[in-house]
Order: C-alpha cells, then structure tokens, then sequence
C-alpha cells in the first residue's frame, strides 16, 4: 500500500514544530486517498524525536546513523536513496519548506526518479498526478502545478499552513527502516552552527512591536521610525529588506530566518507581507498593518488595515502623541 | 576560481499590481518592470567580489530570448567576464527541471570552480533549479548561503537556518551554491561598466548544441507542469480604517491604548 | 530613420534609473529642499559611476558620448526627482565651453575634477542689467602684463554659491562694435581673492540649486585662464546654448515624466463619487492630453540631442525642444497638481515640487521668448 512519508526535522537534538504541521498534512491526505501516513527520523539516536511524533503518528520508522547528528545533504540522501526504492509506488514524502527541505528535497529528486513540487500549499491527487496549490509572485497569484507521481513524488511544505495535530488516542508504533547507506565519497562537511548576534533588543519579550518593511525606502528615515517608536513605547522591528540592507540589525527582524514574535500589538508598515514574515508573527494579539499598495498581502493576515503612505501616518501619529504629553 | 552564475529576469511584482490573463495561463506583463532577478544580483555582486578577491573569471548565463540580454549585459558591466545565452525557444521555461537541464548541459561544456545563482526567482519560487542543476552535475551544493570563504580548493560557507541561526558548511570544489539576499551590497551598474560592454560578444546556444533534444527540455518532456493561475482566495480581510492620516493616527493610539 | 534606442543607450536609461531609484528619496528630497541644501553624497556616487560629465572626453574623466547619452540620464534622474535631478544635471554647467574650446591644461584641471566629482562650475553670464540680452557686458576684463583684472557683478548665476570655478563673460573691449565683438570668457575660480558671492534669496523652485550674485572686485586671473579665442566670448557662449538648451530641455523632459507618473498612479488608486479618477472622462482626457504632450517634446529633445551629436548646429531645433520640454514641464506638472485635488497643493505629494520645479526651465537658458524670437529669426532670415 502506498503510504505518505513526512521526514522529522530536528536541530540541535530539537524536533521542529513544522514536522508536526507535515504530519496534518500526511494525516489529511492519509484519510482522502487510503494511504498510510507515517514519519521518518534520521538521526545518530532517534529514540527521542520518534517517541515523540508517535504521540501524533501511527508509524514511525527510524534510521539511526553517527552520521546522522547534524543535518547534511550528503549523508541524509545516502540513506534515503534507497529509502525512497523501498516506498513503493505512489508513495508521497513530505519535508518542510525550510533552510533543511529546500537543501535536501530537490537534490533528492535530482537523484531519484522521483518528481519534486516546492513550497506546497495544498495538496490533491488526481489519479496518478499529485496537484499543489503555490503562492507565487510575491503572494499576489496562486498557481496550480502537478508531476506524475505513479512512482511517487517528494513535497517540501510551506510552514505555517497547517496547524500541528491533535495527539493520538493511541500511541502510534516506533520501527526501524532497515536501510543501509549507500556508499559515498564526502565532498561536504557540517563545521557548525553560529547564533546570530544577540543584539541590545529582544523582540520576542515586546509586547508592542512596530515593523518596518521595504517601505521605509531609505536608511535616512531609519531614526524617524525609531524616534516613533520610542515615543509610542514599542520596540523597532522590521521584515528582511530592511536587514539584508543592513538598516538595522538581525535581532529586529521578524519572520522565519529572523525572530518568531507574540506581542499584544503588531503595527507593521511598509511591510508587504511575504508569507516567510508573517509566518513570524505567532499570535499578535491586535495586527495593524499600513500599507500603500490595497492589494498588499498582508491585508489579508491583519485585523486592521490603512492604506496610507507609511511617512504621512508617522508624521499624524508622531504630531497625536506629541499633544498629548 | 572560475565562476559560473545563472540568472533569471523576472517582473518586478513586490510593488506592483498584478493581473491575471483572462486564459488563467499568466500574467499580464505590459506594465511591469522586468529585470533581474534580486536574488541572482547577490549572486553576481558575490562572484564578482570572489574573482576581485582570488582572481579568475566570472561567466553569467540565462536561458531566455534576446530580450533577455539585457540582464546579460548588465552583470558584464557590473565586472562579468562572460556571458552566454541559452536560446529559451524549445524550453519549457515553467518547468525547473527543463531549466536545469539546459543549465547543467552547458556547465558540463565548461569547467568552472564554482556555480551559484540565486537561493529562488522572485517569480515562481521554486528555489529548485539550484540544488537540481548540482544534482545533474552530480556536484555538492549548498542554500541559502550569506557569506563564503575560499580556501584552498575548498570553500567554506555559511547558510541561513531558522530563528536567527546559521549553519557553517565545507565544500570540496566544483561546488554549485545558492545565494541568499543580504549577503553584500550589490553595485551600480557604471556608465564605465556599459562602455566595457562593447567589446563583448554574447554567445546564443542552442539546445541541439548543448546535447538537448526538444522532447527532453519541451512541454512533453516536463516534469513540473504549471496547469493554471488564479488570484488568491479572498480569505481573513482586515477590517479597514479609513479617513485623513489624523483621522487614522487617532483610531490607531486607541486600539494600541486598549490593549498594551 | 530609426526611433529606437541602441542596445547601449537602453543600458545607460536603465543604469541612471536604478541609481536613481536606489539613491534618491522623497522625504530626503523634501528635506534637502527646505534647508536649501545641494545633494552632495548623491552628486559625488553619481560621479564615481560615471553620470556626470557622460559627454566629455574620455582623456579629461568622461566617457567619451553624446549629448544624447547625457540627455538620458539627465531625463531618468528629473523622472525620478525633480530636484535632485536637476541639481545633478547642472553641476557640470557650462563646463562644457572648456571642453568644446579650452587648452588642453584647462581640461584637464577642470573637466576632469568635474567629471570625477571634484568641482562644480558655473557659467557668470547675465548680470543686473543684461538679463536675456548679453549683447553688452558691464563686467570688465582688462589685460595687463601677466592677468587679467576683472571687475563687475553677474546676477542669477546657477551653482553661484558653491561652484569652484566660474566660466565668466567680460568685456574686454568696450568700444568693440558691434560691443558683443570685444567679449571674452575666462575662467575664475571661487577662492581668488576679490570675489564674493551671495545666495540671491528664497525660490520658487530648484531649491537645491545655489542661485547667486556674484561680484568681482579687482580680480586677478592668470592670462591662461581664457578660453578660447579672445574677444570670442560672446560666440563661445552662444555656441553652448545651443547645446545647454538641450541639457534643460531633458531636465523639463524628466520633470513632466514624473510628473505624469505620479497622477496617473493617482489617478488609477484614487476614488471619488464611487469610481477611480482614471474611470472619469475628465481625467482620461487630461491623462491623454499629458502623455502626449510627453511625447512630443520627447522627440524634439532626442532629435536635437541626435542633430548636436551628428556634429551640426541648429539653433532653431534646440530652441524649439527647451520651448517645448519646458512648456510640457509646466502644463504636465500643473494638470498633475489638478488631478491630486487638493492633496497635490502639499509638499507631501511631490507634484506641488514638480510644479514649482518646471518653471524655471520656461525662463533660464533662454526664456521661452527668447527661443520663439532665435526660432523666428532662423525660419525669417533677415535678408541683408
């Protein structure tokens, strides 16, 4: 029977929440089309990332390898080439869409006879075809695209679509897949992980954040919104265009390879709203969002929204709370 | 170090509206800004910064039509030794695999020390053609990578993870990397840079020379088909405030005031 | 006949556009605005990459084209911004009287610190009572053995201010006749002891731009600074209005692109009564009318800019493209204010600026009558 495969993410000996979200996906599918969802772990020692998911899976296999420790293309696929052999046809395997499933889902595909979609919103199969729906055009379209899978087919999943899935009734199995590595000649190697500067703000403790985006235009109007900022009593934060210009530093930055945030109120601005920075705004209690283009993205994930020209809005809110004090 | 980089025009759609066709096939083009992909330009800025650094040249490459040496011209004048164009005509251009296909048949012809291009194309974000043209080329590769060291005959890098962190990774070369944004500042294009221009010639291939039959590379030969387009579904609307930017500023204390 | 642009005039457009993009901002605009303020950082990156000074030789710091690559730049940076574009289009003014008839010592010591952003020049022409006629100069160069000694005042001079040389046109034969026959021009830099100048006062537009007063009293210049031929002066600076007079059209031609740009993006966002502005009639009209106002000048301005470059001087052409760029600076810019409503009379929305920056492209170089008079006299030559 074909099954549907999600393989667990896990860093520095911590599961990823996204594989839980791949596993309500699995779950989903598993119901629609008869087929087995089940999760796989690599790593050195497996025991605890299965225990874990089989809290949410029926079945878990594992294959435990030194290699296994830290995360590298190389020595995942030497293990999951022949995995993928023994899945059978029509079997589908998940991953996240993340710094790991966009290392390793395509190169995977390359190497097998296996077709790849990326950064899937939705899934369906038709047949032998498997359909996703993909946001695509800075989230302005939504595209349909499909592969023959009859053989099966690999899927990295856009993060922050699914919610995590309510536990098992009962406990799902725990197996190893036994699978040996193919033999490879190592042309990578994992030297380590660097923790971003820590920075003098922690974003993720305010509870009032105002975000600056691409809007901002130009690092002269940086202290502007600082100034703002501070005036309203929120903590400055920002979504990537304004890091990868290096206007403020990488602790500001809100979104997946930035900080994940909660704060009471998220007054975003100049912020068109990529799904990879909204994915960074966890539970906000009020989002306000400002923004001159009516069709921004982030309308659509906001509670509240102005289309204003970003200056003119700081300008009046910058005048209000001066007259106040 | 010889350096191969692949690149994509692209709309420029962050700012800008965009419209569906009335086929649900593509969208209306006429009034966007084409140009390179931002992505690829951190990637041009990274090579040429490489080859200023440690010597060698720097090709670009982009399978596109004559329409398209635009980008070409523009990454030779920013300091791009070379650049080629791979006749798009029997591409499937919506299918990565075709791109990579194309791609990797003309890097087999050459032999470069190092390929990159970007981490995706602003377009359809597959951020695919990277890692499966290295596959092709059964050569290591990395993503999303934010700054690279060159070290003798190994190159080693760091790419950007989740939540703030990174990951450093070694590669033996030839490698193929994909660039993330940030990772510099990419240059102007200089009005001495276009002068340079001049004397270069910008070589078109076909696919027939590269080894390529058109079912392999056309729609028949497709593994990724794009079916059709449609606007997003209208989803969660936020509840919009309107009014003079006054008007607007009040409203927007008063929310904040209730809640923080 | 060709109407298209090279592959390489394509790349210049799309390279000053990027960099105008990219360097160039609206609240940094309205700032430098108010303080009167030239945009020096933008004017010294623009000269590294080779923006200024497109048109001079390559051996003096230039790249070795044309007017009509300057033209494009010039266009693409007013497009963006009508104040800086202009303050950037006139650093190198009047340089160009060195490059077309200086000795090679002068181009070299003042082309090329123009080009790489070392110098602005200026051009000292009109003086308080020689406006648009500088048939008769008041200001005074006498020879002596090793200088000349210049005494006068010249009004309006652009860059006035912050200019680190000036082009100046003097008298140096007062009974010459006819008198424009006893003219030279000699180049006098800013720190000679003698010479003062003064910011005129506020203006309506180019804010960004120095406009001065300048008066020399007992200056001394060396003999080499002439330029060009002596008692030629008068014709050397006729000579560069015929091609200024492009350079300006280009900054008007810019001006009411930009102008346009922003109502029509306006006009597509903005509803009243129900509808867009672009859905109204009215507006499709004035939309219609701008853009092919637009496009008219635009082919004038090219042509003159293709006929400079093709080495033939045609006083009449380049006076119709500034009559023309320039009266499609101010009708564009106007309609633009219009079509913003009230919202448009703010400095926050830019089209007031561009208003107020148009202008003066209808009254320096030239004023429109002045252009309709040279346009007149070549079409009616006066028989002799």
């Amino acid at each position: 029977m074909a099954s549907v495969y999600v393989i667990a993410e896990h860093r520095k000996g911590e599961l990823g929440d996204v594989t839980l979200e791949n596993i309500a996906l699995a779950k989903e599918l598993g119901e629609k089309y008869g087929l087995a969802p089940k999760a796989i772990v690599l790593a050195s020692s497996a025991r605890a990332f299965a225990e874990e998911l089989a809290d949410y899976i029926p079945e878990v296999l594992t294959i435990e390898d030194p290699s296994l420790e830290n995360f590298l293309y190389e020595d995942y696929a030497a293990f999951l080439r022949p995995a993928v052999d023994m899945f059978g046809p029509g079997s589908i395997v998940l991953c996240p869409h993340t710094a790991f499933g966009m290392e390793l889902m395509p190169r995977l595909s390359a190497e097998t006879s296996l077709p790849c979609i990326t950064d899937v919103t939705e899934l369906e199969l038709d047949g032998t075809r498997l359909r996703a729906k993909r946001s695509i055009y800075n989230g302005k379209i939504v595209s349909s695209v499909s592969v023959d899978a009859s053989k099966g087919a690999l899927v990295t999943v856009r993060t922050g679509v699914y919610q995590a899935p309510d536990k098992l009734s009962a406990r799902g199995t725990i197996e190893g897949l036994g699978v040996s590595a193919e033999p490879v000649r190592k042309k990578t190697e994992f030297i380590g992980y660097r923790e971003a500067p820590a920075g003098e703000v922690d974003i993720t403790q305010a509870s009032f954040l105002l975000s600056i985006g691409r809007g901002i235009k130009d690092e002269e109007n940086i202290p502007r919104a600082a100034r703002l900022a501070e005036k309203m009593h929120a903590v400055l934060s920002c979504s990537r265009p304004v890091v990868d210009k290096k206007w403020l530093g990488k602790e500001r930055q809100v979104g997946t390879s930035g900080r994940t945030v909660k704060p009471k109120v998220y007054l975003a601005m100049g912020i068109s709203g990529a799904f990879q920075h909204i994915a960074g705004v966890k539970g906000a209690g009020v989002f306000i969002a400002v923004n001159r283009d009516p069709k921004a993205p982030i309308f659509r994930v906001a509670d509240y929204g102005v289309v204003e020209d970003m200056f003119k809005l700081m300008d009046a809110l910058e005048e209000k709370i001066g007259g106040e004090r | 170090m010889d350096i191969l980089v692949c690149i994509k025009k692209v709309p420029d759609t962050a700012d800008a509206e965009v419209i569906l066709r009335s086929d649900g096939k593509g969208i209306e083009e006429e009034d966007l800004a084409f140009g390179i992909n931002e992505w690829d330009n951190y990637a041009v800025e990274e090579a040429i910064r490489l080859k200023e650094k440690e010597g060698g040249k720097v090709a670009v490459v982009t399978i596109g039509t004559g329409d398209d040496e635009d980008i070409l011209r523009r990454c030779l004048a920013m300091g791009a030794d070379d650049a080629y164009r791979i006749d798009s005509s029997p591409f499937y251009m919506d299918d990565p695999y075709s791109v990579a296909k194309g791609l990797s048949a003309f890097a087999k012809k050459h032999s470069f020390d190092l390929i990159m291009t970007g981490v995706m194309a602003g377009d359809m974000s597959y951020a695919m053609t990277g890692p499966l043209t290295a596959g092709m080329l059964g050569i290591p590769h990395t993503t999303l990578v934010t700054s690279i060291d060159v070290k003798d005959g190994n190159i080693s890098v760091t790419r950007e993870l989740e939540g703030g962190l990174e990951e450093s990774v070694r590669l033996e070369l030839p490698a193929l990397l994909t660039i993330q944004t940030g990772i510099n500042e990419p240059r102007y294009v200089s009005i001495m840079g276009i002068r340079k221009v001049r004397s270069k010639e910008i070589p078109v291939l076909r696919a027939e020379e590269l080894g390529l039959s058109a079912e392999e590379i056309g729609e028949q030969g497709a593994v990724l088909e794009l079916e059709s387009l449609e606007r997003p579904p209208e989803g969660k609307e936020a509840e919009m405030i309107s009014g003079s930017p006054d008007e607007i500023a009040e409203k927007i204390l008063e929310i904040v005031k209730g809640v923080v | 006949m060709e109407f298209e642009l090279t592959t390489e005039q394509k790349d210049i457009q799309q390279a000053a556009r990027e960099f105008a993009e990219g360097e160039f901002d609206r609240d940094k605009a309205i700032q430098l605005e108010k303080d009167h303020a030239y945009p020096r950082d933008i004017w010294k990156k623009a000269s590294e990459l080779g923006f200024v000074g497109i048109h001079f030789p390559e051996e003096f710091g230039g790249q070795g084209m044309g007017v009509f690559e300057n033209v494009l730049i010039v266009e693409e940076f007013c497009r963006n911004d009508s104040g800086i574009g202009t303050a950037l289009a006139l650093c190198d003014f009047s340089s160009e009287i060195i490059m077309r008839h200086g000795s090679a010592e002068q181009k070299e010591r003042y082309l090329s610190a123009v080009a790489s952003g070392r110098m602005i020049s200026a051009g000292a022409f009109t003086e308080p009572n020689h406006g648009s006629d500088i048939t008769l100069m008041d200001t005074r160069a006498e020879r002596k053995s090793d200088h000349w000694l210049i005494n006068g005042t010249k009004t309006f001079i652009t860059n006035g201010a912050m200019a680190d040389f000036y082009i100046v046109l003097c008298q140096v034969e007062p009974d010459a006749s006819p008198t424009y026959r006893g003219m030279s021009t000699i180049i006098v830099e800013r720190n000679t002891e003698g010479v003062d100048a003064e910011e005129i006062g506020d203006k309506m537009g180019i804010r960004m731009t120095s406009t001065a007063e300048i008066s020399f009293s007992n200056v001394e210049a060396p003999l080499e600074n002439l330029v060009g031929e002596d008692k030629k002066g008068f014709y050397h600076v006729l000579e560069f209005f015929d091609e200024s007079r492009i350079e300006i059209a280009a900054t008007a031609l810019g001006i009411a692109q930009g102008a346009f740009d922003r109502a029509l993006e306006y006009a597509k966002e903005r509803e009243q009564f129900g509808r867009k502005l672009s859905d109204f009639q009215v507006t499709r009209h004035k939309l219609a009318d701008m853009a092919t106002t637009i496009e008219a000048a635009r082919l004038v301005t090219y042509k003159a800019a293709w006929n400079f470059d093709k080495g033939r001087i045609d006083p009449k052409l380049t006076s119709m493209a500034k009559y023309l760029a320039a009266r499609a600076a101010v009708t564009v810019a106007d309609e633009a204010v219009q079509i913003y409503g009230g919202y448009g009379y703010f400095t926050d929305n830019e089209v007031e600026r561009y208003y107020r920056d148009a202008k003066i492209s209808e009254i320096y170089e030239g004023t429109k009558e002045i252009q309709k008079n040279t346009i007149a006299s070549q079409l009616i030559k006066k028989g002799k």
